[in-house]
């Protein structure tokens, strides 16, 4: 083994500096004795006079990413940081190990990684911990204000928190003093200075005492949870937190005490219960449980009461986990009635049915073909929007028959409210639900003739099967029997 | 009322809500020259903590503690006794700028009782939103509770200014709603939350839609409504609502309305509370049960009926629930971490998504074995039974549930069964 190297370095810029020399040198990492005279004399063994440099071989070349976590890491106060930088450049470099940092279960990395963190929290508690007390000025005239804070944090962090401040508190003024290093600035650029002492903090601030109450108020003592407290907020940072000084009192319930005590008032019972003017009523008043009530309750209803007691129904599970009832729209006059199957994701926020891309669909056929609108109403099969969570975000679910026949009787309302001529049943729980039997629509598709029933029915495509058919000529097929089918509606409305 | 006397007040009304979040919103700053102040990073900060264990990120206040519902499990229902208070807008401005300056508070968490009606309440929070980003160019933190009475231009209005809206939700059901808070309702309160969706999609759509270079410059300068989305709280344990229950909820408004935090908050007995309440708090593991199944439905890919199945109702207390799962479903386990999908590395009891993603970036440079798996700091005492490693199996000798429970640590005198009654 070769001789030992003494090596110097208290910041990122002279280590990178002293290494590219060393690497240059073919220095082995284990030779290299970083900042010797700060390490404690031990095993260093017997000093050889190094050996003359070695050629180069080239360039040194590091990932980015090295240098910018490397940068990090050297602000870690541990004696060992140099070494173990350079011990990682020399395996990135002259040992092929390029894919090094991505190798988490090896030792060095696992050292890296934890200074990394180490010195990762240390700048975010600088960020969070500061303190900053607001300072006279005294001699110019100047609008800006100035704030002085002192601050000892544990690994050198100040060059990293710096831009944190500056992008903050711009227009202010201001300094952080620290031992080892301070930060300046003035509305232009930021600068440093050598290590400020604790004498010079500034004196207190009179806001201050707002801090504490806020502090003292916003604290919940039936949670004491210190050990909570201490992981997040260890000890060491609690002499330079003004509000620190109010822990012990707040933690074994003197703080405040003899204040508290004399609040023990009652309730006023007469104000329960008595609902002042300009609150709302929250209470579901005749909620709707089964199909047989919507039938009763609903008899004879106009559309606008019929809807106002469709939201309080819950003769199907469906309502558990819908925002709202998406009821029919239109006017009652309408010879129209155009059935859907359900309400999907944007009608279900919106409260209006075929507000959501089917809706676009059916609302260009509408304008195309020159269907009045104030003739035609629009409704679904079911009035609650069925769904399954799929990632984050709601997917549509076919009904099932019975939650289609328990809000059956809403669609018999509306029919019999609207007498419409004709029924145009998008999609098979339409068709199901207002011809009462199981529907193919690609099997029954146009104009049915069955009997029985006051107005004629078509049935067509749901305009969302529309949207999903990926073969082009198919689309466009079946889009023109849906015109078709439209068009078919359209002779009941113009004819009589 | 003095000023510290008003703050001593309302800082206690408002501190049952358990968000003091800054995280989650557009980053901005304030560059040299720009007159205001503030800044975001998009992963807020904790400036303090309080002895009960909190995080303080933002000044949370209420306006006013003056409130015309009834809320039984609130401090603030018109029956209490409470001492009352009221800050003007002003002194809520100049609190949060005074604060902010010194580094206190990542910004302003705003509520409010209701006074007069839904809509003028909403009003004045909206207006102290207003002047701070009008008047002062403040640039941190806005989080503005929500009322979802009030009507839409005020919801739109105050997107507009905040980071955040909420809106409570506060209990899982509306039967629970009616015994307790009978002034509130969860259609009307998922209306509002389906309203802040809305706005915020039709928002995005639109700058998505900017085609021309002028479009886009217009809406680049526009604030983005709510950019740090919505919450909500729900109170756990002052009804009698099941976990079931409380999860059903929060995945429901999870989904439905994109809300970005539940938040639980135990319920804390407060003064003269209603004989309808309970004398004392839940557990409050109760609620850290919660926030894991939380997690586990939003980032581990397991479903309600897998964390809380139909017919427990409630999540076990004395351990986790992703262990919970596990221990029902011996037969999904061993996971090998050399070979296993990151699936399934996120369902072993102390994996988490991190340490599963060290897992599946580690493995492309050898087989794993215990050790690199110890260097990977995974928390092996717990995950060991449930992996094979290159040098580990668990399955030689059958470890018992029991003892399981044992190493995924529940205290062992919770396995001592009770004493015969008889």
């Amino acid at each position: 083994m070769g001789g030992r190297i003494h090596a110097e370095a208290s910041n990122f810029e002279e280590w990178r500096n002293v290494s590219r020399e060393l690497l240059a040198r073919a220095a082995l990492p284990e030779q290299v004795v970083w900042n010797e005279d700060q390490e404690v004399e031990l095993n260093l063994g017997v000093e050889e006079k190094s050996k003359p440099p070695l050629p180069s071989s080239g360039p040194v070349r590091v990932s980015d990413e090295f240098v910018r976590r490397a940068k990090g890491v050297a602000c870690h106060v541990d004696l060992d940081t140099w070494g173990l930088l350079y011990r990682m450049l020399w395996r990135m470099t002259r040992g092929e190990e390029r894919q090094l940092l991505r190798r988490a279960n090896d030792v060095d990395v696992r050292s890296f990684e934890l200074k990394e963190k180490a010195v990762r929290r240390e700048r975010h508690k600088m960020t969070a911990f500061v303190r900053f007390r607001k300072v006279e000025v005294t001699g110019e005239e100047t609008e800006r204000e100035r704030f002085v804070a002192w601050y000892e944090p544990e690994h050198d962090v100040v060059y990293l928190a710096a831009p944190f401040f500056r992008d903050r508190f711009s227009s202010m003024d201001w300094s952080i003093l620290t031992p080892r290093t301070c930060v300046h600035w003035d509305g232009r650029e930021l600068s440093f200075s050598e290590g400020a002492s604790f004498q010079e903090r500034p004196d207190e601030d009179e806001l201050e005492k707002y801090w504490l109450k806020y502090y003292a108020s916003t604290f919940n003592p039936s949670r004491l949870n210190i050990s909570m407290m201490e992981r997040e907020m260890p000890r060491r940072y609690w002499k330079n937190l003004p509000e620190a000084s109010l822990i012990a009192e707040l933690s074994n319930g003197s703080y405040g005490r003899s204040e508290k005590m004399k609040a023990e008032l009652e309730d006023n019972p007469k104000l329960q219960g008595r609902r002042p003017k300009g609150a709302p009523d929250g209470r579901e008043r005749g909620v709707i449980r089964t199909s047989d009530e919507i039938r009763l309750r609903g008899e004879g209803l106009t559309l606008e009461a019929l809807r106002d007691q469709a939201q309080l129904c819950r003769a199907c599970p469906l309502h558990e986990r819908a925002t709202q009832v998406v009821f029919g729209e239109g006017p009652p006059e309408a010879k129209l009635m155009i059935v859907g199957e359900q309400p999907g994701d944007r009608e279900d926020l919106a409260g209006h049915p075929f507000v959501g891309p089917s809706g676009e669909v059916l609302a260009s056929a509408i304008g195309e073909l020159g269907i009045d609108r104030e003739a035609v109403y629009v409704t679904n099969a079911v009035k609650h929007f069925k769904w399954r969570p799929s990632g984050k975000i709601r997917l549509h679910q076919s009904p099932a028959p019975k939650e289609v026949h328990a809000c059956k009787p809403w669609l018999v309302h509306e029919l019999e409210q609207v007498h419409p001529r004709v029924v145009l049943c998008l999609g098979s729980t339409a068709a199901a639900a207002i011809l009462g039997r199981p529907v193919s629509v690609t099997r029954e598709r146009g104009l049915r003739d069955d009997p029985g029933l006051p107005y004629a029915v078509v049935v067509s495509y749901h305009p969302a099967y529309l949207l999903r058919i990926v073969d082009e000529s198919e689309r466009l097929r079946a889009s023109q029997q849906f015109y078709a089918d439209l068009e078919a509606c359209k002779q009941f409305i113009d004819t009589m | 009322m003095e000023l510290e006397r008003k703050l001593e007040i309302l800082a206690d009304a408002a501190k049952y809500d358990a968000s003091c979040a800054s995280s989650g919103g557009e980053r901005r700053k304030t560059s040299a020259g720009m007159k205001g102040v503030g800044s975001t990073t998009g992963s807020g900060i904790c400036h303090s903590y309080a002895p009960d264990g909190r995080c303080i990120s933002l000044l949370k206040i209420l306006l006013t503690n003056v409130c015309i519902f009834d809320c039984m499990y609130c401090v603030n229902r018109r029956s209490s006794d409470t001492p009352r208070a009221a800050f003007t807008p002003e002194e809520v401005v100049g609190l949060t700028l005074d604060f902010y300056k010194r580094n206190y508070i990542e910004g302003l968490f705003l509520s409010s009782g209701i006074i007069r009606n839904p809509d003028y309440t909403m009003e004045q929070l909206v207006r102290v939103a207003r002047t701070l980003r009008v008047d002062h160019g403040f640039r941190g933190y806005v989080h503005l509770k929500t009322i979802p009475e009030a009507s839409p231009e005020l919801i739109e209005e105050a997107g507009r200014w905040a980071d955040r809206l909420s809106v409570n939700v506060e209990l899982p059901t509306q039967e629970g709603l009616e015994k307790l808070a009978p002034e509130k309702n969860l259609r009307r309160i998922q209306g509002g939350m389906a309203r802040i969706r809305e706005i915020k999609e039709d928002d995005l759509d639109r700058k998505k839609k900017a085609n021309t270079e002028r479009q886009r410059s217009q809406v680049s300068q526009e604030r983005s409504f709510a950019p740090a989305g919505q919450s909500t709280q729900m109170i756990v344990g002052a009804d009698d609502a099941n976990d079931r229950a409380v999860l059903f909820r929060a995945d429901t408004l999870y989904k439905s309305y994109q809300l970005r935090r539940v938040y639980y908050s135990a319920y804390s007995p407060i003064p003269h509370a209603s004989v309808l309440l309970p004398p004392k708090s839940p557990p409050l593991v109760r609620e850290n049960r919660l926030y894991q199944a939380d997690w586990l439905l939003r980032f581990y890919g397991f479903s309600l009926d897998e964390i809380v199945p139909k017919d427990l109702g409630d999540l076990p207390l004395d351990l986790d629930p992703k262990s919970a799962w596990a221990l029902r479903h011996r037969e999904f386990f061993p996971v090998d971490v050399n070979t296993a999908s990151r699936e399934a590395l996120l369902r072993v009891p102390g994996l988490g998504v991190r340490n599963a993603e060290r897992i599946l970036e580690a493995r492309r440079f050898g087989k794993l074995s215990l050790a690199d798996l110890r260097r990977l700091r995974l928390p092996l005492a717990k995950a060991s039974p449930f992996i094979v490693a290159a040098d580990h199996s668990p399955g030689l000798v059958e470890l018992s549930n029991s003892q399981l429970r044992v190493k995924l640590g529940v205290p062992a005198e919770q396995l001592l069964l009770p004493l015969s009654r008889s």
